[in-house]
């Protein structure tokens, strides 16, 4: 089944997208299949226990079941690796 | 769309602020003159910067990308300030941190027409190494526009 990944930041905009773009590659290149939904941080309560994973570019205290990863890195391009290893372990 | 080139209409070079609010103000203005944003996107970029900084630290230094989700944008650009002092931003990944931040991007993105290649672009200079201090190095509009261009 195709999984569901969640990207959060602030206004749901710009940085959402540029993760999403690398997030896209990170997948394919995996070979896995996921729905990609881009949403705000504030949003990201209602997708809690439904998708399998969230990324946001802040970092969150919460209890949320979906487990939740920290991609600012896709950003700065600092640690990268490491977060996509940890994605990948996620979602395989 | 493919149209997307960094203008040097709206670069500042050597902008010198005392905070991060003049800063966002003197940018605006420059979206604002080449009819990208309405006179309130400032208002909503600072109070969204307030809930959700936008201040990164990256390998060569750090930068700040304000932009907010706004009624009030016409069309995708950014206006770009290199700060001959630092002011401080909130980090977008711990909105508890404080840090100095040399390069300012203030975005328009248009929600109808998302300009992603100007997002990607962005995000490949981000995580290039040396990207700040180049930017530094340069003092016209024209070549800061120039070496932003080669990212496209």
């Amino acid at each position: 089944m195709d999984k569901t990944v969640v990207i959060a930041c602030g206004a749901g905009l710009a940085t959402s997208s540029m993760v999403r773009d690398r997030i896209e590659d990170v997948l394919s290149e995996n070979n896995i299949r996921a729905n990609i939904i881009q949403t705000t941080l504030n949003e990201l309560e209602g997708y809690d226990g439904k998708a399998d994973i969230f990324i946001t570019t802040m970092k969150i205290n919460s209890d949320y079941t979906t487990p939740v990863v920290h991609g600012s890195a896709f950003l700065t391009g600092i640690n990268e690796e490491a977060i996509i290893e940890q994605i990948v372990g996620i979602l395989k | 769309m493919d149209d997307f080139e960094f203008l040097p209409d709206l670069i500042y070079s050597n902008l010198l602020v005392a905070d991060q609010k003049e800063a966002i103000n003197l940018l605006a203005e420059l979206l604002e003159e080449n009819g990208l944003v309405g006179g309130d996107y400032k208002k909503d970029v600072l109070s969204r910067e307030e809930v959700f900084p936008t201040g990164i630290v990256v390998k060569s230094g750090a930068i700040a990308i304000p932009h907010a989700r706004s009624s009030k944008v016409f069309g995708n650009g950014v206006a770009v300030g290199i700060l001959e002092k630092p002011v401080s931003f909130h980090s977008m990944e711990d909105c508890n941190a404080e840090i100095d931040v040399e390069i300012i991007m203030l975005l328009a993105i248009s929600e109808s027409d998302k300009q992603l290649k100007m997002l990607q672009t962005i995000m490949k200079m981000l995580s290039k190494e040396e990207f700040i201090l180049l930017l530094k190095e340069k003092e016209s509009k024209e070549e800061i526009a120039q070496l932003l261009n080669s990212f496209l």
